[in-house]
């Protein structure tokens, strides 16, 4: 067989894109039954997954594909109603196949056992749509019994009526040829059917078919094994004939000679007793033209199994815009050129020349570091198409009414922000879904249309995208999160609603009375909202008693490249992403007022309190000496981050750091200076919490 | 000078592996269209000696696309490139004047023997 291992990655894709487009396709299914261009465009994909399966081998896959899209067909000819279980039985599927395909990435061997659930309830739904039974699966050991030696291809005839030789012999006698054609067909032909009407067609141009064995019908019908008999009358000589017959492809042998009537009368007696001995060989038509692709599949498995080892690493690819990428290649050449100019100018210790050139490279550099980040970038469409799916079946399962509305769905983030964000996005929704919209009834008497609505939408504002997920349910009670936090031994003294409200983001809360299956699964909002923190955004809260709850997630537009406040504690550089300082403000020793719970500022008329970094960091640094406090908010409070000096404003690219130095908790990289020192990103999150954790 | 083949499928994958199987094979792809009426365009475009057909494509189908270039080139060489269960289809492009179809899944052999035979 072909190695088909080259193919292998671009199968992967496309097929990812063929299955989400099913997905969203057959969401859409079930909205608008009767649009047929929408069943023609499911019907489509089907059909190019099964074609793309097939030929890389992966017959499990192509079974159960080939399996759906006979469902796709009743549907398209109206023989069965698409319903709502239909639907739920080829999310199944859909569900499957993808399963399947992350086996195939993980070259794991795949068995019919995996589908056999599947194919079970697919037959059924055939059965009940056509009345008959569903096209079976041939019985393993029928396929691979080894194919009985074929007897010699001869052109005698079984059936040979008194007309037809009469026919064959008027002709002769007008000064025609006849001849007989026995033709037999590669074992490995698909669709015998119209292969022989090609064949018929293309005789037909220079005579007249008079007989044929099996008949036409069965003929055109591909009901036949692989040899057919013709008698044919033409004015055309042998040797054509025998040419117009064999530029046919899938041809195993063809037999073209002179028809003789007595030699075949004479041996369609011998012929006839043969075909008694062997009553089933046409009786079974279908099992037979069910053959070939069985055995095909034992003989491509163990070549299969012998390519593995080269694709195991997953390989993470996106896809770029040509145009991005023509951009970069532009770029690129344009760099190479001020290179050389450069060379040029510092032979000729030309210095303005040398500056000239450095403006170029510079402006350059700058466009390709925007170029590569946009290069990196990824619709968050990528994460949200699967939700539309997500929401149906919640509601199916929580029988619920409710509608997902995405907004911005073209909205660009990083790729890393982009595939990090499913795990808390899909919590969020659950959640939503499961402890937000209320139930028909409940929802009505509240005077709420019985449809619950989540609205899900993406937009970038500046150097961040906002992403918000609001639904019009019954809202975060706050006199039930503090009812509930109490039991939970949490202390809630002092607290206002909105703190009250926040407290859902609190390490082990749940408000579920009880644990369901559908958002009670041990993780929490907290594990959401240190996802979020994680990927350096923040999330927020607002709610109201039946209206509803939103989350506001804001995430930087990318990871690696950030502005930042360059600052000075003692003799150490230190940066502060920007985007989480509000402003800074100039102190004396005497402006930092000390309290029960710790030092506090008074800024904007309230106290906020004091991270002291040298402590914090054990740097010694002057005592007395003017300050300043970098103001940062930090999960909707305010903190004062203590300073010796600012340096400045600067964009910084992120460094990773070691790991185990990550482990500490004070520094998210570092970056390098443009003399080569080091500087490290301060984690205000972590040292903002730090201290709240300190001062209760 | 290999004979000029143009590759019609609207899955990337397929027209790959073709691509790959042709060349492999000693013969020239002139283009590939993803969908019927780039087919159209591309044939008037390349003029290629043989075209290759799939049946399901978006907008305009391969039968639709295959009578087009029939009626603009009456000797157009097409050859279909089928699924199983597509009987009804190919018939059709049949008699529409496609002078062979292929069946996939497809391997090499029956690739270039489906060509040989169209150039013989």
């Amino acid at each position: 067989m072909d190695d088909n291992s080259a193919y292998r990655d671009l199968f992967f894709e496309e097929s990812e894109d063929n299955l989400q487009q099913l997905n969203d396709n057959v969401l859409e299914l079930e909205k608008e039954p009767d649009n047929i261009d929408l069943i023609n465009e499911i019907f489509r994909a089907a059909h190019t997954l099964k074609g793309s399966s097939a030929t890389m081998g992966y017959e499990v896959m192509t079974k159960l594909t080939h399996r759906m899209e006979d469902i796709f067909d009743l549907f398209k000819s109206g023989k069965l109603k698409v319903n709502g279980d239909h639907i739920s039985l080829i999310f199944k599927c859909l569900d499957r196949l993808s399963q399947l395909l992350d086996d195939l990435r993980d070259e794991k061997d795949l068995s019919e056992d995996q589908i056999k659930d599947l194919i079970d309830e697919l037959n059924k739904v055939e059965t009940s749509a056509t009345g008959k039974a569903a096209e079976t699966v041939p019985a393993a050991a029928e396929a691979d019994q080894p194919a009985a030696p074929k007897a010699e291809l001869t052109a005698t005839f079984s059936s040979l009526e008194d007309a037809d030789v009469d026919v064959a012999e008027k002709a002769k006698s007008g000064g025609q040829n006849v001849f007989t054609i026995a033709i037999r067909l590669d074992a490995e032909t698909l669709l015998k059917g119209p292969r022989v009407f090609l064949i018929m067609q293309k005789l037909e141009e220079e005579g007249d078919v008079i007989h044929t064995e099996p008949t036409a019908d069965l003929l055109e019908d591909g009901k036949f094994d692989t040899d057919f008999k013709l008698v044919f009358v033409t004015r055309e000589t042998q040797d054509d004939i025998k040419k117009n017959v064999e530029s046919n492809s899938e041809l195993e042998k063809a037999i073209v000679e002179p028809f003789d009537a007595k030699k075949a009368v004479a041996a369609q007696k011998e012929a006839e007793e043969a075909a008694e001995k062997q009553p089933a060989k046409t009786a079974a038509p279908k099992a037979a033209a069910a053959k070939p692709a069985p055995k095909k599949a034992a003989a491509k498995k163990p070549a299969a199994r012998a390519k593995s080892s080269h694709h195991n690493a997953r390989n993470q690819s996106i896809r770029v815009d040509l145009s991005r990428l023509d951009r970069f290649l532009n770029l690129v050449s344009e760099l190479v050129v001020y290179r050389n100019q450069m060379e040029d100018s510092s032979h000729r210790s030309d210095l303005e020349g040398i500056r000239d050139s450095l403006e170029q490279v510079s402006r350059l550099t700058s466009e390709l570091q925007d170029l590569v980040l946009r290069i990196r970038m990824q619709q968050v469409s990528v994460v949200f198409s699967r939700f539309p799916r997500m929401i149906r079946d919640l509601g199916r399962t929580l029988h619920k009414d409710m509608d997902l509305v995405v907004i911005g769905e073209d909205t660009e983030l990083d790729k890393t922000v982009v595939s990090e964000l499913g795990e808390p996005m899909i919590h969020m929704l659950r959640n939503s879904a499961d402890h937000g919209i209320e139930d028909p009834d409940t929802r009505e008497k509240l005077g709420k249309p019985r449809k619950g609505t989540i609205t899900l939408s993406a937009y970038q504002e500046g150097n961040r995208v906002i992403i918000t997920l609001e639904d019009d349910g019954k809202g975060i009670d706050p006199q039930v999160i503090k009812a509930s936090a109490e039991s939970k031994g949490i202390n809630t003294d002092g607290m206002s609603e909105d703190e009250l409200k926040h407290l859902i983001f609190h390490p082990g809360f749940s408000t579920a009375k009880k644990i369901t299956d559908i958002s009670g699964r041990g993780v929490g909002l907290d594990a959401v909202q240190s996802k979020i923190n994680e990927l350096g955004g923040s999330i927020e809260l607002r709610s109201q008693v039946n209206v509803g709850s939103k989350f506001i997630i804001k995430l930087p537009l990318t990871l690696s490249i950030i502005q930042a406040l360059m600052v000075k504690v003692g003799a150490g550089n230190f940066a502060i992403p920007l985007d989480v300082v509000e402003r800074v403000v100039m102190l004396h020793d005497e402006d930092i007022v000390p309290t029960a719970k710790g030092e506090v500022y008074r800024f904007q008329d309230t106290l906020i309190p004091i991270v002291r970094t040298d402590k914090l960091l054990n740097i010694k640094t002057k005592e007395g000496a003017k300050k300043f406090a970098i103001i940062v908010k930090s999960d909707q409070q305010y903190f004062g981050i203590l300073a010796d000096q600012l340096i400045g404003q600067k964009e910084i690219v992120i460094k990773k750091i070691d790991p185990v130095l990550q482990k500490i908790n004070r520094y998210q990289g570092a970056t390098i200076f443009d003399n080569g020192s080091i500087a490290l990103i301060l984690d205000v999150n972590a040292l903002c919490q730090t201290k709240k954790g300190t001062k209760s | 000078m290999g004979k000029k083949i143009l590759i019609v499928d609207d899955a990337v994958f397929m027209r790959i592996k073709l691509k790959d199987i042709l060349e492999k094979n000693g013969y020239e792809v002139a283009g590939e269209a993803q969908n019927g009426q780039e087919a159209f365009d591309k044939y008037q475009e390349t003029k290629p000696d043989l075209v290759t057909m799939d049946i399901t494509m978006p907008e305009v189908d391969g039968l639709e696309s295959l009578k087009m270039i029939r009626k603009a080139d009456a000797n157009a060489k097409v050859i279909m490139c089928s699924a199983m269960g597509q009987q009804g289809m190919v018939m059709d492009a049949i008699r529409a004047g496609a002078i062979d179809f292929i069946v996939k899944p497809f391997d090499t052999e029956r690739v270039i023997k489906a060509l040989d035979k169209a150039f013989s």
